[in-house]
């Protein structure tokens, strides 16, 4: 990768990308959740994860839980993959210790 | 434009902290109902064992069966997903409670207190090294729960049973919600 993946590169999306990574299988994060360990406002957040989702990268599910609206985001395979490579690419730099 | 070495490093240490904070996040979400669960599993039983005590035995059978199939069908809900039923988790259960028994088949203790009192110290035990792990609140409640266990075996021998029915349970109901709240 001779550039880094421009959708997790930013540092929010890359924060809600290792969050949702640690996840076992198809278990999902609720946004509440993901908001207090992002540390992002609700609509910054909200406005990322639609980033992540349209480039395929996270799965969104919106239900209610009673009358109180609900949703919940976990990483695709693609996204999964993605996160990987960006990571095996960060390291790559420090390895090599690379500079711009 | 290419990443600096030092950029590289900034990013990696993000997805670290994120990943601890993430990880800390579920374990106390999956971790907070089956407290909440055995925390009113504990007050019936030690209610019993205080109130009713020559059927003790009966009703901690009792407890014991309908804590590891609950424990079991909770396990089918975690992480907002279904899945089938947790066969891991309920012989991970039928295993604690396997070794509980072969434990006191060994030392053989001599009153009800102690069974009580050890059964409770396992548990806490069990929650501290959890936290080392997940995070520091269930480590907390491992310490918190320990604490009251001695505390009530040493000064309120009396009415023990009583003791951890009310602040035992209470105190696992209560580390249960304030896990959920995170």
């Amino acid at each position: 990768m001779e550039q880094p993946d421009a959708i997790i590169h930013q540092p929010v999306r890359l924060k809600i990308m290792a969050a949702l990574k640690v996840l076992p299988g198809d278990d999902m994060l609720e946004f509440v959740r993901l908001k207090t360990i992002v540390g992002a406002t609700e609509g910054n957040l909200g406005a990322h994860i639609t980033t992540l989702e349209e480039a395929g990268y996270a799965e969104v599910e919106k239900d209610f839980v009673g009358k109180k609206p609900r949703t919940r985001v976990r990483l695709s395979k693609k996204g999964r993959r993605a996160f990987e490579d960006y990571v095996a690419y960060l390291r790559d730099i420090i390895d090599t210790g690379a500079q711009p | 434009m290419p990443l600096s070495r030092e950029q590289a490093e900034g990013a990696l240490r993000d997805i670290t902290q994120t990943e601890r904070r993430s990880a800390s996040a579920y374990g106390y979400k999956s971790a907070a109902p089956y407290l909440i669960l055995w925390g009113i599993l504990w007050m019936i039983g030690y209610g019993a064992t205080d109130l009713t005590p020559h059927i003790s035995g009966l009703v901690w059978a009792g407890v014991c069966l309908v804590g590891t199939v609950a424990s079991a069908l909770l396990g089918m809900r975690g992480g907002g997903v279904k899945r089938p039923f947790s066969w891991r988790i309920f012989f991970s259960w039928i295993a604690a409670i396997f070794f509980i028994c072969a434990i006191f088949t060994v030392i053989k203790p001599s009153d009800g207190a102690q069974v009580g009192a050890v059964i409770p110290l396992l548990v806490a035990c069990s929650y501290v090294i959890m936290g080392i792990w997940i995070g520091t609140r269930l480590a907390i409640a491992g310490i918190i729960i320990a604490a009251l266990t001695l505390f009530g075996f040493f000064y309120l021998a009396a009415h023990f049973a009583l003791w951890m029915a009310v602040v035992g349970g209470v105190t696992l109901i209560g580390t249960g919600l304030w896990l959920r709240s995170v």
